[in-house]
């Protein structure tokens, strides 16, 4: 651990390197950033982030993209915030809404969301569902991590273990393992790490046991 | 006539690869001795062109070859072919391949060949797989065609960096001249062989070496077996040139229609696009105080890289050379973090450890979830 903060330090310190918030001046385009300035607006009045909305457009300026697709790249990721918005109530913080967004974009359904929200409704669902966006991204199918995931949340499984979840299954993969398998394997593992008290300490009001 | 086809055949055995996943661009120059049964050695120098490129599940590979001989032999040949990994199956791969040649012997006429196979690769585990395959083709030559056909097996096994394969393929061959030794005898129908094969690939820094053997034997009357070996050195200084020396002896191809034959052969291969792009890789440390973590990348290689992502703000930021390579670390934010990697001021692209999304601009970007 000493170790590990040693390197930190060094690192940020090296580097200076510190994670940058997104800028509409960023944007160099001056008819593009008044489209983006309109999104944002509209996106704090609807509730939703407007964060990675300034993100998709630097993201886009960065790979060479026309305003045209930017601006369209934009309002389509405005749309799913908003989805992910509705599907999440009650919403707790905005980074549930944002990793909601991407969640839906890499093929989830409101289902699903619902599903999850509904096995955490008084704690932020922002991990759970980053999880499940990684897991669908490395080849495992929506319904399976879903449920996987969600089988976890229901046993008590904390934030690390879940994130530790995507990790695990990857290099399952690349040894020839068939993502679905690999997942299976791994909830099996964390599985083992969870005491059956820690389901009745850990598991959120409402939740089923 | 068969005589002047290898010159031109065994040029395209050994340029024609299995596609790979990642982007290649090569020019193969260089000049190779050939020695045909009951004929003088011929020199010939060979140029080819291939390209190669893989995304996700798929890759395709071209090639496109000449060699020109100093009695006037001319030729050229397309290779087109393809290999798919199934979403969720990556052990499992898929490989067609399809061949189209044609030479025109000054002089002495001309001649066209095709073929068209399939491979299914099967890898288990990292360490060791097998295929089956079948592959057919139509040799036109001297005014008669004939189809040949082989159905193959083999097996392969990794550990560090030396490979050993194995394999049977069985062969059934109309083109009876091209197999018998001369006079041809008089077979009728088609000729069946069986050749067992296995080899050994070491590689070892910049350097790679094969080593090949072959038996074949009849298995009709009349078909003439025989053996072979074929060796081969590779040594890349850097991954922009590479050169290759490979010499032996291969039997007859019939398939691509291409005679028994002793060669050696010098290849100077220049990589437009570097066979070996840089690794790059993505780690998460945990963070010395508060919440979120420390993001780290680190990219093999000599030219220098940039990052850019949600943390950057979708701003290139540059990583600090390394003993060896490239690194840098950023302090992000609990999360799902986006990232993308250019190397020498090349495309944007995904560290290979990350699962990859499509984005909206026609490209993909790394997915990691921060703790």
């Amino acid at each position: 651990m000493m170790r590990l903060g040693w390197l930190g330090c060094c690192a940020a310190a090296l580097l200076g390197a510190q994670e940058s918030e997104p800028s509409l001046a960023a944007i160099r385009d001056a008819a593009l950033r008044r489209v983006i300035a309109a999104e944002v607006v509209a996106a704090e009045e609807r509730g939703t982030p407007s964060a990675p909305l300034i993100e998709k457009a630097l993201e886009g300026q960065l790979k060479g993209a026309n305003a045209a697709r930017i601006g369209e790249a934009v309002h389509a990721l405005a749309l799913r915030l908003a989805a992910a918005r509705d599907h999440l109530r009650p919403v707790l913080e905005l980074d549930e809404v944002k990793v909601g967004a991407d969640a839906l974009s890499a093929g989830l359904g409101p289902a699903d969301l619902k599903k999850l929200r509904a096995a955490w409704p008084n704690r932020s669902v922002a991990m759970p569902l980053g999880v499940v966006t990684e897991l669908v991204t490395r080849g495992v199918t929506p319904p399976r991590a879903t449920k996987m995931v969600l089988d976890l949340m229901k046993r008590g499984a904390t934030v690390s273990h879940l994130a530790s979840l995507g990790s695990e299954v990857q290099r399952d993969v690349s040894t020839g393992r068939a993502p679905d398998a690999a997942l299976d394997l791994r909830v099996r593992g964390i599985m083992s790490l969870l005491t059956p008290g820690a389901t009745a300490v850990l598991a959120p009001r409402g939740g089923k046991p | 006539m068969p005589g002047r086809v290898a010159v031109l055949a065994t040029a395209f055995v050994l340029s024609a690869r299995t596609p790979v996943a990642g982007q290649q661009a090569t020019i193969e120059l260089g000049a190779a001795r050939l020695r045909q049964p009951s004929s003088p050695s011929r020199d010939a120098l060979v140029a080819a062109f291939g390209l190669r490129t893989g995304r996700g599940r798929l890759a395709f590979a071209a090639d496109a070859g000449g060699t020109i001989a100093r009695d006037s032999v001319a030729a050229a040949q397309l290779v087109g072919a393809a290999a798919f990994v199934p979403r969720g199956f990556s052990w499992w791969r898929t490989e067609s391949a399809a061949s189209f040649a044609r030479f025109d012997l000054l002089g002495s006429g001309s001649g066209r060949s095709a073929t068209l196979g399939m491979r299914q690769h099967i890898a288990p585990r990292e360490w060791a797989g097998g295929w089956v395959g079948a592959e057919a083709g139509r040799t036109h030559r001297s005014g008669v065609s004939t189809n040949n056909a082989t159905l193959s097996s083999a097996a392969w096994a990794r550990y560090r960096g030396v490979t050993l394969t194995g394999g049977v393929n069985q062969l059934f061959v109309d083109d009876i001249a091209l197999v018998a030794a001369p006079p041809a005898p008089p077979i009728f129908g088609t000729a069946r062989f069986y050749d067992y094969s296995g080899g050994v690939e070491v590689r070892y820094a910049r350097w790679s070496g094969e080593y090949r053997a072959t038996r074949r034997e009849g298995a009709s009357m009349q078909a003439r077996g025989g053996r072979a070996s074929l060796a081969r050195v590779a040594w890349r200084p850097d991954e922009h040139v590479s050169f290759e020396f490979a010499f032996g002896k291969q039997l007859a191809d019939p398939v691509r229609g291409a005679p028994e034959s002793k060669l050696a052969m010098l290849l100077l291969r220049l990589h437009l696009i570097p066979i070996s792009t840089p690794a790059v890789t993505v780690s998460l440390q945990r963070a010395a105080t508060g919440s979120g973590a420390i993001l780290v990348v680190r990219v093999k290689g000599d030219r220098p890289a940039e990052v850019a992502g949600t943390f950057t703000g979708w701003r290139p930021a540059p990583l600090a050379r390394t003993k060896n390579g490239w690194e840098g670390s950023f302090i992000v934010a609990p999360g799902t973090q986006r990232i993308v990697v250019r190397v020498g001021g090349g495309a944007w692209r995904v560290p290979e450890n990350l699962p990859r999304v499509r984005d909206e601009f026609g490209s993909e970007v790394g997915l990691i979830v921060v703790p």
